[in-house]
């Protein structure tokens, strides 16, 4: 199903603020090296954004009237617990590996067959971890309602392909509460970044793949990050 | 009645919570288990638990709240809700993602805060430490350590000496006598089962170690048409 909502502007003021985008040369095994970064899970610390960001979450999710929220672990289970806590309802665990019981078992809490979930997680890049989680519910007989997610990538058409099970069928909801070009261009119409670094990452959003061969890119990148007063700079940053 | 009892009582009453079968766990053969994430399902309950150890972080006036993955995550973070402290989280082992380290610590934190770590449960407290000393890294203090329930693991001498040298104080909601005496007089149990439950949890380790303790428990399962996997026909 396809996103309805436009940017939660509740939850986009709560990330402006010093700590949240990080500038550096940094690693994602499946998108390469990224120049900047949004830190989602700097956000369950603070619990006063972290209890606005379920607030909002539940707030999509309760006219799904939904029996259970489930995460994987480990970043999306403080979003998910927080967004149960939110709707009193149930709340279930996905491993990545099973534990190495005689019991192998991947899902974590009580269920039953028949049973409605939605998956809650604090961002949505490719999107092939939450195939994986649709997976492991579905086999177990839960019925899977949709996605909802803080945050979503949003990269480019390129990236949309492997999605579309998500993004454009009909068979689950699909909701973020932002995509990362609209906080973007957020924090930009706040003054909080420059227009030009701003324009330059939703660029490399737009295919980051093809963004980061070019050391012009880089370069560029580097002199214009250097300039603000709202990022945080990791020590890879020295080394672009 | 008072919280923990309320806890206790809606715990005991989880269906699934106690699992008969006999598993293989890191400590070796176990012949029965409490299954903690099952409470994660009950908001209610996960409530309570932050109830009572609110009184914890009141305690050793914690800055922050620390899960240890997975299972300690849920109770810490409805513990760092009720009490408006900041939550993180803690790593057993480092993450290591496409060659580069991720560290052991998720969350914004400061050195020097001190820290209330949740857990579901204790057995010798191996795992207690792999935190600890990836707290100590970071700079933070490990001030106490908050539990659904302690099981008579026995904590290794390590751990205690650690425990006692830097004063943590180690606070479980429960022991696993009281959680075993509840699911009992709770009618969770089946009453011939009752008297060797008893009997491991006050200590399990010798229990493990006793063939015919397996050897009873075994025939009493197959009795009750229970079944266990054939790795525990050697204990027949």
């Amino acid at each position: 199903m396809t996103r309805l909502n436009s940017m939660n502007e509740r939850v986009a003021k709560e990330l402006l603020f010093k700590g949240y985008f990080i500038a550096g040369r940094l690693h994602s095994p499946r998108i390469g090296d990224f120049p900047f970064y949004p830190d989602n899970r700097i956000l369950f610390s603070n619990t006063k954004k972290l209890k606005i960001v379920a607030e909002e979450l539940a707030r999509v999710i309760s006219p799904l009237n939904v029996d259970l929220i489930a995460s994987r672990e480990a970043a999306g289970v403080p979003f998910g617990v927080a967004t149960a806590l939110e709707l009193q309802s149930g709340f279930l665990y996905l491993r990545k590996e099973p534990k190495n019981y005689n019991v192998r078992k991947v899902i974590e809490g009580s269920y039953q067959p028949g049973q409605t979930v939605v998956i809650v997680d604090d961002a949505i890049s490719t999107g092939g971890d939450k195939r994986k989680v649709v997976d492991d519910l579905e086999a177990v007989g839960l019925k899977v309602l949709g996605v909802v997610v803080a945050f979503d990538a949003h990269y480019g058409p390129k990236y949309a392909e492997t999605q579309q099970w998500l993004r454009a069928g009909n068979q689950y909801v699909f909701q973020a509460l932002m995509t990362w070009p609209e906080i973007m261009d957020y924090a930009a119409n706040n003054n909080f970044l420059s227009r030009e670094l701003c324009d330059m990452v939703k660029e490399m959003i737009n295919d980051p793949e093809v963004w980061q061969k070019s050391d012009k890119n880089w370069q560029q990148f580097k002199q214009i990050a250097a300039k603000e007063q709202n990022l945080i700079f990791d020590q890879s940053f020295r080394d672009i | 009645m008072s919280l923990k009892q309320q806890l206790l009582q809606k715990i005991v009453t989880i269906p699934g919570y106690l699992e008969l079968e006999p598993v293989v766990a890191s400590i070796g053969p176990i012949p029965f288990r409490t299954n903690s994430r099952r409470l994660y399902t009950y908001p209610a309950i996960v409530e309570l638990f932050a109830e009572v150890h609110a009184q914890t972080v009141a305690d050793v006036t914690a800055d922050i709240v620390a899960g240890g993955v997975t299972a300690g995550i849920p109770l810490a973070l409805a513990v760092s809700l009720k009490t408006r402290k900041a939550f993180i989280y803690v790593r057993k082992d480092e993450k290591i993602k496409g060659g580069v380290s991720q560290g052991t610590i998720e969350g914004d934190f400061k050195s020097g805060q001190r820290v209330l770590l949740c857990d579901d449960v204790v057995g010798t407290g191996e795992t207690k430490i792999k935190f600890i000393k990836h707290l100590d890294q970071a700079g933070l203090q490990t001030v106490g350590i908050a539990l659904i329930m302690e099981t008579n693991g026995p904590l290794s001498p390590e751990v205690q000496q650690l425990l006692d040298q830097r004063k943590i104080l180690m606070q479980a909601a429960f022991s696993w006598e009281e959680v075993t005496q509840a699911l009992i007089a709770g009618g969770q149990v089946p009453a011939v089962l009752a008297p060797l439950m008893l009997d491991y949890v006050r200590d399990p380790q010798r229990w493990r170690t006793t063939p015919e303790k397996w050897q009873v428990y075994l025939r009493h399962l197959r009795e009750l048409n229970l079944s266990y996997d054939d790795a525990f026909k050697q204990y027949e």
